[in-house]
């Protein structure tokens, strides 16, 4: 069955139901901790119904996950390939895991590794890109595990709490993927 | 120096972008797939004149409302001609950061004007939008737009291996910056 693709140990990806799950981000929202992980801009809110709007009109061509759990197939985040290059094949992933009580096990690492066996065996991807703040030490040893490599640093790009914080680029090559993926056993 | 001139130096203006007088000159520019991604999303490919009057609408708009893009049309002063297009795109205030965006239409502009375009753009970015840092990102192939920048004082800061694809083959993506004490550093030692 194709849908055993998205299927980990301890996360499964599943498509994204705005008339139903919108209500995730108005909750996941609140935490301003989760809001500052995980962009640059000022931590605002949305409501559910807004946020349903914003996704039916500017969804594109991204291809966002709600992330679940195996055990009890609850919703703790989401993740989503999008700004693709489809020419150089790459594009640009973006995670976040909503429910606090699940951060920093291992939950995030998985719904990673699930997305680049997505970009590299189905999109047929290069590469792909994404950035984390120099503060998100926990997303970084993530994405270091999941075969990202360090590329960069963008100095004092954050202006938060009084103090200017860097952008980390990460990148993974198809190349790395597949050395990776040979040594370590199957996510599925 | 509150009566400083921002939007001209030497032969060059920035001005106003008039998307149905200058549409036809812009679809001349999509040869140039920077120039490609740094306005559109989609892939490399010419577009129309109808189509790039509408994108360039769009977009003046949501620059009208968001506050994060600013768009100059780059004109000769002697006879008005387009010649460039100024972009800073994805601003976010609070963090006083910018990208910014130049594309000249060809060599022979861009070794004429490329320099002091950059010129006005720093000072419009530190200077009227009162920025802390404004970033640039290049393909590795691009040697004379890397020149102009690290002249500039521009940083390298990250190499993004192999996410440009050009004429048959991959290249690194380059990212520099240059910060607001390093501008006014680099004033004071041309000055």
């Amino acid at each position: 069955m194709s849908d055993e693709f998205f299927v980990g140990q301890k996360v499964k990806l599943e498509p994204f139901n705005p008339d139903k799950e919108s209500s995730f981000w108005e909750e996941w929202d609140r935490d301003s901790e989760y809001k500052r992980l995980l962009d640059d801009v000022p931590a605002t809110m949305l409501s559910a119904s807004i946020a349903k709007e914003h996704f039916e009109e500017n969804q594109g061509d991204g291809a966002l996950f709600m992330v679940h759990t195996v055990e009890d197939d609850k919703v703790i985040g989401f993740i989503e390939l999008g700004g693709f290059d489809w020419s150089a094949r790459n594009g640009w992933v973006g995670i976040g895991i909503g429910d606090r009580n699940y951060r920093g096990k291992g939950y995030g690492t998985e719904a990673m590794q699930l997305l680049l066996k997505y970009a590299f065996d189905n999109l047929n991807l290069h590469r792909v890109n994404l950035s984390v703040f120099s503060y998100n030490e926990r997303a970084i040893r993530s994405y270091e595990k999941s075969g990202f490599r360090y590329e960069g640093t963008q100095r004092e790009v954050i202006f938060k709490e009084d103090e200017r914080w860097d952008i980390i680029d990460m990148g993974i090559l198809r190349a790395d993927w597949e050395t990776l993926t040979k040594t370590m056993p199957e996510v599925d | 120096m509150i009566n400083r001139p921002l939007f001209e130096n030497g032969q060059v203006r920035l001005t106003a972008l008039d998307p149905d007088k200058d549409a036809e000159i812009l679809s001349r520019f999509t040869q140039d797939p920077a120039f490609v991604k740094h306005y559109f999303d989609g892939i490399y490919r010419p577009y129309m004149t109808t189509e790039i009057k509408k994108k360039m609408k769009e977009m003046l708009k949501k620059a009208a409302d968001s506050r994060s893009y600013y768009y100059f049309a780059v004109r000769e002063k002697t006879d008005g001609r387009l010649v460039g297009m100024v972009k800073l795109g994805y601003l976010v205030g609070s963090n006083q950061s910018t990208w910014i965006y130049i594309d000249m239409i060809d060599e022979q502009v861009f070794d004429a004007h490329g320099r002091t375009v950059l010129k006005m753009v720093l000072e419009y970015a530190f200077l009227e939008l009162s920025l802390h840092r404004v970033s640039v990102h290049l393909p590795a192939y691009r040697a004379r737009e890397m020149d102009m920048y690290e002249e500039a004082g521009f940083l390298r800061e990250s190499q993004r291996r192999q996410a440009v694809f050009h004429n048959g083959e991959y290249y690194d993506e380059l990212v520099y910056s240059l910060l607001r004490p390093e501008w006014k550093k680099m004033l004071v030692e041309v000055a």
